[in-house]
């Protein structure tokens, strides 16, 4: 009965595993639900439409099973099932009769949380190994070339369920209570991200600049992977590399497993592996007395305390402005197209009172009582209370927050209103630097209702993306005529409409859409000729060096009879080398089914572009703008 | 066999063993007594390795008991609150522990369960009275074959016959096995019968130790009644206490008792009695001077 292996107790193993019984036998029916029988209802569903014929139903069955891969692999199942093991296989550490048990027992530490550990990750790998011997089967029965798909799918499975069951096994050991163990876990999930969001939402509110939470840049961020389960889901979900891979594989030569494949899921290993031994060694020096103890360690407990605290009451200050005011505090601050001081201290209030309040519901979790006056330490709570009481002091007296880049930082400036405008010129960049200093500085209000909106957006030479957003006063002598001006001034404005390669001779103007500003797509016409594209752009030229086109409309309110131009160049990836075209530049290149790039620019015409207008009006009547049917092949 | 020194421990400020020492030694039992949180069965979470002092030390066979594997094998430990596994019945008791217990003896665990065939060992422990569950844990207990038996208020609860079999097995296992046993009860009255020594637990402090032995052998108590003239006492025994009713003189007298009967007789008493102590007189007595409410912490 006893086991050679030292750090491995058979009785423990053996006792999880009859004990439980009832947890593994449900996940046996769920897989037996979700991963197997739907698939063979799909299967059978197949054959049958196939009337039997296997051969031919072969491909659907493919595609069925690729589909049906993407439930048995998606992260979301493994993150609940990972909490829920390991809560049940360390039960006792919640309950003082069974630890004190437990402990009395002639079991060293390392040998009891490894026992346990293992009863565990088998406990998890039940469904996976149900449900893979299923596909597996089918796969050799239907389909061809799928070992070592599988087996890829297989291996990041189980990195998957490593690494959060490790995780889940951490927070256990740090808390000698179930619930706070399960919140603990889903946080810390996705504790980066939410900070991230609320730390955005706060320097919001403190800012001039309205500024939207770039959730895309928070999910693919250098550090997203610190919110395992978001990262995982957007890392996973249909994209699996042994998924994928299969689905393109054709060849031989697709078995050969790619490092870069991999190496999200090796790197989940490696974190598995850290985080099972940090897990250990909280499990070795954790005290028996803390049993039911909210956080079992004391070094924990002022962490918990703050971070609860700061966090907690962020949360419910925002929220609860949202739920009241039925709009963010952003949009609060900057209602009516004007930055609203006087609410700045309400809000600042109402996050210092939150936040003081959940000081206080911590103090009452970790104590395990209301009654906490007497007891409550006053230092701990100036130090708490005053680190958020200085940190909106900062924010609000700019010291921190994001601020405006500097020059030398900045790889692209992109301008976005009406239309969007890429600048990579150091000294164009330079003027809208200026500019967006003035109006943080001014802090400009709108006298009227006449407001546009513009945003700054400055990309880093880190790879990182700042954004400020405003909604600016119109008119005369406003600041965003200055910035109208500027960019009809600037060095690019010509690239602005037409890339950089206009001027070279390669360059093509693939295609031009003259559309009505009411945006009644039926009326859109396109020059049908190279020759009136000619025409079109020479006049656009001749208007934008007489100053009747602006580049950058902020305010633009068009009349009945305005146009729309939109420019469509192509550009090939010699031409973006030779240009410099950076990153972004590239990536907005939209690819056509020739697959060449070609770049959409869009352009407003009103009736002070005489020239432009004039061609157009000749090009109408000559019958070379022609109505954009959809059916027609208008890309060359 | 089992050596505290300067045991302290804390929680959360409050300190539930205030340098508490102690001695058990091999093959005896020793009895542990005090009031309710007196640090009993804190201190007896610390001899079975449950928990670990702040400072002091606790060495079994001369060992540090914490996380030491090979020691806790020595030792069987019933709590005064006994814990079994949800669902499951003696014999699954009996398969863990005997998959943790090197020295497990199924045999002599068929043989216990004999002697006690009201015990349903396909039946779920948790479901048996109170009773059946504190025999089910001497079984176990014992069948480990232990060096050293640790029990927590073993028979807090039971009724008189069950409590007698109880103290059957477990003296059983001493004079057989020459088993050592530590009991904790608040209850000194219950251990007089059992114990070799008795230590006295207080606000975390191991108060006095002494063996039972020793104690009985050097404290008596005397009924001794006059005709005539009642001599001093004190010339010629070392009197403790003294009380009258009426013309019997009860006399607590400390020293070897055949002496002190010896002095007595050649007094010419018309009436002299030897009574038996108990243990809780004994250490009253035995305290006198050192001002500790032992009384207080005996009720």
């Amino acid at each position: 009965m006893k086991s050679k292996i030292s750090y491995f107790n058979k009785a423990v193993f053996k006792k999880d595993m009859t004990q439980f019984w009832s947890l593994w036998a449900v996940e046996i029916v769920i897989s037996l639900l979700i991963f197997i029988m739907p698939l063979m209802s799909s299967v059978n569903g197949i054959i049958r439409e196939y009337t039997g014929n296997t051969l031919n139903a072969r491909s659907d069955i493919k595609e069925s099973l690729i589909s049906f891969t993407a439930v048995l692999a998606n992260p979301v199942f493994i993150f609940v099932m990972a909490i829920v093991v390991a809560v049940v296989v360390f039960q006792y550490t919640f309950n003082s009769r069974e630890m004190y048990m437990i402990h009395s027992l002639p079991v060293k530490r390392e040998t009891l949380f490894i026992s346990h550990y293992i009863a565990g990750v088998v406990m998890l790998l039940i469904p996976y190994v149900i449900g893979f011997a299923g596909y597996i089967i089918v796969g050799k029965m239907y389909c061809a070339g799928l070992t070592i798909s599988m087996l890829l799918l297989a291996f990041e499975v189980f990195a998957m369920i490593l690494l959060f069951y490790g995780i889940a096994c951490m927070v256990v050991m740090v808390s000698g209570n179930s619930m706070m163990s399960i919140s603990i876990y889903c946080v810390l999930n996705v504790l980066y991200i939410g900070f991230y969001m609320m730390f955005m939402s706060v320097n919001q509110m403190f800012s001039y600049a309205g500024r939207t939470v770039d959730m895309e840049n928070i999910l693919t961020g250098r550090y997203a992977w610190l919110s395992p389960i978001v990262f995982l889901y957007r890392k996973t979900g249909f994209k699996w590399t042994g998924v994928k891979r299969w689905s393109d594989s054709t060849s031989l030569k697709s078995e050969i497993i790619r490092w870069s494949e991999i190496l999200p899921f090796v790197c989940a290993f490696a974190a598995a592996i850290i985080i099972f031994i940090v897990a250990l060694l909280l499990y070795k020096y954790r005290k028996s007395e803390t049993v039911g103890d909210m956080i079992a360690f004391s070094w924990g407990k002022p962490v918990y305390r703050t971070v609860f605290a700061i966090a907690g009451g962020m949360f419910f200050a925002l929220i609860s402005w949202t739920i009241y005011f039925q709009q963010g505090v952003a949009d609060t601050m900057n209602g009516e197209g004007a930055y609203d001081i006087e609410r700045l201290m309400d809000i600042v209030m109402l996050m210092m009172i939150c936040v003081i309040i959940c000081y206080f519901v911590s103090e009452m979790m970790l104590k395990r009582t209301f009654f906490i006056w007497k007891s409550f330490s006053k230092k701990n709570f100036l130090i708490v209370v005053g680190g958020m009481l200085m940190f909106l002091v900062l924010e609000v007296t700019g010291v921190i927050g994001i601020k405006i880049p500097k020059l030398n930082n900045i790889s692209e400036l992109e301008i976005t209103s009406e239309n969007n405008i890429l600048y990579t010129d150091k000294d164009d960049i330079s003027k809208f630097v200026k500019l967006n200093k003035e109006i943080e500085e001014k802090r400009l209000k709108s006298d009227g209702d006449s407001t546009c909106g513009v945003s700054f957006c400055y990309r880093l030479k880190n790879g990182t993306k700042r954004e400020f957003s405003y909604e600016l006063p119109t008119g005369q002598g406003t600041i965003s005529d200055k910035i109208v001006q500027c960019a009809n001034r600037s060095k690019q404005k010509y690239e602005a409409i037409f890339s950089k390669a206009y001027k070279d001779g390669g360059y093509k103007l693939q295609n031009v859409e003259v559309q009505d500003c009411d945006g009644n797509s039926e009326s859109t016409t396109y020059a049908s000729t190279e020759e009136a594209r000619e025409k079109i752009y020479e006049a656009v030229l001749k208007d934008i060096e007489e100053g009747n086109i602006n580049i950058l409309d902020l305010s633009y309110q068009g009349e009945s009879d305005d146009k729309r131009l939109n420019f469509r160049t192509y550009v090939n990836e010699k031409m973006a080398d030779k240009y410099k075209m950076g990153a972004y530049e590239r990536k907005s290149f939209y690819v056509n089914n020739k697959n060449q790039f070609t770049e959409k620019k869009m352009l407003n015409i009103s009736f002070k572009a005489k020239h432009t207008r004039r061609v157009i009006e000749e090009l109408t009547n000559d019958g070379k703008l022609k109505l954009l049917d959809s059916k027609e092949q208008y890309y060359e | 066999m089992i050596v505290g020194k300067d045991v302290c421990k804390s929680f959360e400020g409050f300190k539930a063993l205030d340098n508490a020492s102690f001695h058990v030694r091999k093959g005896s039992v020793y009895g542990l007594v005090g009031p309710n949180g007196a640090g009993k069965s804190t201190l007896i979470r610390h001899i079975t390795g449950v928990f670990e002092p702040d400072s002091g030390s606790i060495n079994v066979a001369g060992e540090n008991v914490f996380e030491n594997s090979v020691i806790k094998e020595k030792i069987a430990y019933i709590p005064d609150d006994i814990f079994y596994f949800k669902q499951a019945s003696l014999d699954d008791m009996m398969k863990y522990y005997a998959g943790i217990y090197k020295n497990f003896d199924r045999d002599l665990y068929e043989k216990l369960c004999g002697g006690f065939p009201a015990l349903d060992r396909k039946m779920r422990v948790r479901r048996m009275s109170k009773g059946m569950q504190k025999q089910s844990a001497f079984l176990l207990a014992v069948s480990m074959r232990p060096e050293i038996l640790v029990l927590d208020e073993p028979v807090d609860g039971l009724d008189p016959v069950m409590r007698k079999q109880i103290w059957n097995i477990l003296l059983n296992e001493v004079t057989k096995y020459g088993v050592t046993v530590l009991v904790s009860s608040h209850n000194l009255r219950e251990l007089e019968d059992v114990c070799d020594y008795v230590g006295i637990m207080n606000k975390g402090k191991v108060i006095i130790e002494r063996s039972l032995a020793e104690l009985q052998g050097s404290v008596s108590k005397i009924q001794i009644a006059f005709a005539d003239e009642v001599p001093d006492f004190g010339k010629y025994v070392n009197v403790v206490n003294h009380s009258v009713m009426g013309k019997v003189h009860t006399l607590i007298v400390k020293g070897d008792s055949e002496t002190v009967e010896d002095k007595l007789m050649g007094l010419n008493p018309i009436l002299m009695d030897l009574l038996p102590l108990t243990l809780e007189e004994i250490f009253i007595y035995e305290l006198g001077g050192e001002n500790y409410e032992v009384k207080d912490i005996l009720f």
